[in-house]
């Protein structure tokens, strides 16, 4: 199917492709569908897209890229509702914030990460409350 | 909005499934118990906002922005916070179910062969 999008044009896309957010993006209730699209190769960074509006779209990281280990519990009711049989499904991505003025200050949201079921193609966002990790951390070292 | 004043100790019922006590009130500030469905979320409201307000920022990244960035990783005019870590496989994600109730994920990076 065709997706119309605002940065990227017409985008065509399989349907297994679409990731159905079960637990939606906090602010984002009605935003049901979205699609995960490459920035380019060897880039850290991937947009994810929403389906239904074409301006829409948030820039997701990964914790790989960081020396220290990310270790979050998922909640039961999260495992239930995304329907996660095997933990080799799980995707984890955060949501990076890039500043047009200075892309240095780019932050990323530790706190609040995106549980992607690959196998199911459910998603969700889940707050981590009490895990101690940052809203904002700052990707960049030189940048704190 | 319904208000209902509660003494410690009472409770307030919303619809069958969700139980609200005054565990203890006083200098002005009150602490609750919720016992609701796990499916239920529950959370501070200032998290609740913080979170909302990280997201709203979050889809105003342009395109020129993440190329910027992603040419200051490339470059490696400057590093990734503690790490240069780029790989072109997917994320590794190791799990152990230890933990009772809860899946516990590690994002790590992928293992760099020595050079």
């Amino acid at each position: 199917m065709k997706i119309n999008t605002t940065r990227f044009g017409e985008v065509e896309v399989n349907e297994d492709a679409i990731f159905e957010f079960v637990l939606p993006m906090i602010g984002y209730e009605k935003e049901d569908k979205f699609i995960l699209i490459d920035h380019s190769k060897n880039s850290p960074f991937k947009w994810l897209q929403s389906v239904n509006s074409p301006e829409l779209a948030f820039v997701m990281t990964s914790a790989i890229y960081f020396e220290f280990e990310y270790v979050i519990d998922i909640p039961d009711s999260t495992v239930e509702k995304l329907q996660i049989d095997s933990t080799e499904d799980i995707l984890v991505m955060n949501i990076a914030v890039i500043p047009n003025s200075n892309p240095r200050a780019a932050r990323v949201n530790l706190l609040a990460p995106v549980i992607l079921n690959t196998a199911k193609k459910t998603a969700g966002q889940i707050i981590l409350s009490g895990s101690g990790y940052d809203v904002n951390f700052p990707i960049f070292k030189d940048n704190v | 909005m319904l208000i209902i004043t509660r003494k410690n100790g009472q409770k307030i019922m919303i619809n069958d499934d969700i139980e609200i006590t005054i565990v203890e009130s006083r200098n002005g500030t009150c602490k609750v118990a919720i016992q609701a469905p796990r499916s239920f979320k529950i959370y501070r409201e200032e998290i609740y906002v913080q979170i909302k307000l990280a997201n709203l920022m979050g889809q105003e990244s342009s395109t020129d922005s993440l190329d910027q960035a992603s040419n200051l990783i490339s470059k490696n005019k400057t590093s990734l916070n503690d790490a240069v870590v780029r790989t072109d496989s997917d994320d590794e994600i190791v799990v152990n179910d230890k933990k009772p109730f809860k899946t516990r994920v590690f994002v790590k990076k992928q293992q760099k062969p020595n050079d």
